[in-house]
C-alpha cells in the first residue's frame, strides 16, 4: 500500500519562470527504500522540501497515510545535504535537544539515549565538540543520528553520504539499512542521491529524475534479495545492466539539453 | 612577557614621559589647563571616596538602563525578526525613530521624568536599546534556512524556536548591537550626568571644571577612561563565553 503519495504535483519558486517540478507523480510504499537520482537541477530537493512539509507545492496533492502534508511534523525526519546541526549545540545537545523536542525523552533518558544514538555513528569521543570542530563527514554522522532519534516512520534524506568520504559512506550506508530495517517496524526512506552505485546498493525502487523541470523519468526495480554484499553486486550482469541504462538515462538528458541550448544559440 | 605586551608598555611609559616632559620638565604647557602627572595622580588618591561614590552611582544608573534594554529589545527583537509581517509593518516606524540621537531626549526626559535617576535610566535604555534592537532582527533574519527548516523538522515549539534557536542563531549578531549599546549608554550616562546629576563620573568633571579646577576634571577623565576599558574588557570575556561555538 502507497504511504507517501505525490500526485501531479507542480512547484513554482516565486519570481520564477520555470517551474522547479512540474506534474510529479510518485507513489512510495509503507517499508519501501526509494531512491531518486538525477543531474542537478532536476527537483530532487525541492521534492525533498516539499514532503517534509517546508515548501507549499504550487499545485498537486501531496499526502502521507492519505492525509494532505502541510506543515513538517514529527512523522518524518528530515536529512539535510549541509548545515542542519544548530552550531551552538554540541554534538551530543544536538541529539539531546531533538529527542526532547520531539517529546520521545527526557532529563537522564534523553542523554543516555543521545549517548546511544552517537557511539551508533562512532562518535562517542566526539560528543562535547561543537559542529565547527567536526569534519563533514563528522557532522553529517551526527545529523544522521539526529534524524534517527526522531524515530519516525518516514526518513527524507537529501544526499546524506555526499559529504562523506568514501569508507565511512560504506559504514554509514550498512547503518542506514540497519536502522532501516531494525526493531520490527520498517521505516520508509526517501533517499536523493547522486552516487548511481549508492542507489543500487540501497533501495528497492530507483525513481531516476529528468531535469528543467523536475519530473519522472523511470522508475527502475531493484532486483536484488537482502542481504546484498557488495562485493557480489558488482559482479551480477543485472547489475552492470541496470548501471548502464541508469547511465545511459542520465546522459541522454544531459545531451539533449546541451543540444537544446547549442540549438538555441543557433551554433 | 609577550612582544605586544612589552610594546604596550613602552608606549604607554613614552606618553607619560611625553607628559612629564612638556608639562613639569620644560613648562611649555599653560600649568592652569595642563596639570602635571603627579598632581593628577594625587588628586586621584585624594578624591577616591568621591569617585569610589560616583562610580557606584554611574554604575547604577548604566545597570538598569542596560538591563532594560537587553530584556526589551531582544525578546522583541527576535519576535519582530521572526514575523515579516509585524517587521515590515514596524520598519516605517523604526526607520524614523532610529537614527535619533537620543542625547536630545534629555532635557526632556528631565522635565517628563519626576528624579533625576528615572530620567537618566529612560535616556540610557532609549540609546541602548535600538542598536540591540536593530540587530538582533538582523541576527534573526541573517540565520542560514537550513537551521531554521532543521529546527522544524525537528517540530519544535514556537517557544522553544526563539529561544533555543532564533537567540543564539542571531546571537553574533546581538553582541555586536550590545556593544554599540554598551558604549552608547556610557556616553549617554556621563552626558545626563553633566546636566543634572549631584553625584556621578560625569558630574565631577563638569562639576569641577565650572570652577576651573582642570587636574580634577583630568583625573575625572582618566578614571572614566580606566572604568569604560574596564566594562569593555569584561563585555569581551562576555562575548567569547556566549560565542564559544563559533571557530
Amino acid at each position: 500500500m502507497a504511504l507517501l503519495k505525490l500526485e501531479s504535483v507542480s512547484l513554482t519558486y516565486p519570481g520564477d519562470e520555470r517551474p522547479a517540478i512540474d506534474n510529479l507523480t510518485l507513489r512510495i510504499d509503507q517499508g519501501e527504500l526509494l531512491a531518486v537520482v538525477g543531474p542537478s537541477g532536476c527537483g530532487k530537493s525541492s521534492t525533498i522540501s516539499l514532503l517534509a512539509g517546508l515548501t507549499p507545492a504550487t499545485s498537486g496533492l501531496l499526502t502521507l497515510h492519505d492525509s494532505p502534508i502541510l506543515t513538517p511534523g514529527p512523522d518524518r525526519a528530515v536529512v539535510f545535504q549541509d548545515y542542519s546541526l544548530f552550531p551552538w549545540m554540541t554534538a551530543l545537545d544536538n541529539i539531546i535537544f531533538a529527542l526532547q523536542e520531539s517529546g520521545r525523552f527526557t532529563g537522564k533518558a534523553a542523554i543516555a539515549e543521545a549517548n546511544k544514538l552517537l557511539d551508533m555513528v562512532g562518535l562517542s569521543s566526539y560528543s562535547q565538540k561543537y559542529p565547527s570542530e567536526l569534519s563533514g563527514g563528522m557532522r553529517q554522522r551526527v545529523a544522521i543520528a539526529r534524524a534517527f532519534a526522531l524515530d519516525a516512520p518516514v526518513y527524507l534524506m537529501d544526499e546524506p553520504f555526499g559529504a562523506v568520504d568514501a569508507k565511512n559512506r560504506v559504514t554509514l550506508q550498512d547503518l542506514l539499512l540497519k536502522l532501516w530495517g531494525g526493531e520490527g517496524n520498517k521505516k520508509t526512506v526517501f533517499l536523493v542521491t547522486h552516487d548511481i552505485d549508492e542507489a543500487l546498493y540501497l533501495a528497492d525502487r530507483i525513481a531516476v529524475f529528468t531535469p528543467g523541470p523536475g519530473r519522472v523519468l523511470k522508475i527502475i526495480d531493484v532486483p536484488f534479495p537482502r542481504p546484498r554484499r557488495r562485493f557480489f553486486l558488482v559482479q551480477d550482469p543485472r547489475y552492470i545492466a541496470l548501471r548502464n541504462e541508469i547511465l545511459s538515462l542520465l546522459q541522454k538528458e544531459i545531451l539533449e539539453e546541451l543540444q537544446q541550448v547549442e540549438g538555441g544559440a543557433g551554433i | 612577557m609577550s612582544p605586544t605586551n612589552r610594546d604596550r608598555l613602552l608606549l604607554c611609559i613614552a606618553v607619560l614621559l611625553l607628559w612629564q616632559l612638556s608639562t613639569a620638565w620644560s613648562k611649555l604647557l599653560d600649568p592652569q589647563l595642563f596639570p602635571q602627572p603627579l598632581q593628577v595622580l594625587k588628586l586621584l588618591a585624594e578624591d577616591r571616596e568621591v569617585f569610589v561614590k560616583s562610580i557606584l552611582s554611574s554604575f547604577n544608573l548604566l545597570f538598569w538602563g542596560c538591563t532594560l534594554a537587553t530584556l526589551l529589545a531582544i525578546p522583541l527583537g527576535l519576535i519582530v525578526g521572526w514575523n515579516r509581517r509585524l517587521r515590515l509593518a514596524i520598519e516605517p516606524a523604526t526607520n524614523v525613530l532610529g537614527p535619533i540621537p537620543p542625547i536630545v531626549y534629555i532635557p526632556y526626559a528631565i522635565a517628563i521624568l519626576p528624579t533625576f535617576t528615572q530620567s537618566s535610566v529612560f535616556i540610557i535604555f532609549i540609546g541602548a536599546f535600538w542598536p540591540l534592537f536593530m540587530n538582533t532582527i538582523a541576527g534573526v533574519e541573517a540565520l542560514e534556512k537550513g537551521i531554521v527548516d532543521s529546527a522544524r523538522t525537528i517540530g519544535v515549539s514556537k517557544k522553544s524556536m526563539l529561544i533555543n534557536i532564533l537567540l543564539p542563531g542571531a546571537m553574533p549578531h546581538i553582541v555586536s548591537g550590545g556593544a554599540i549599546s554598551l558604549v552608547l549608554s556610557f556616553i549617554l550616562l556621563t552626558a545626563a550626568e553633566m546636566i543634572g546629576a549631584t553625584i556621578g563620573l560625569g558630574w565631577y568633571v563638569k562639576y569641577f571644571s565650572d570652577f576651573a579646577d582642570y587636574p580634577r576634571v583630568v583625573a575625572g577623565i582618566i578614571v572614566i577612561g580606566a572604568v569604560v576599558l574596564l566594562l569593555m574588557t569584561l563585555y569581551q570575556r562576555l562575548t567569547s563565553y556566549l560565542l564559544r561555538w563559533r571557530k
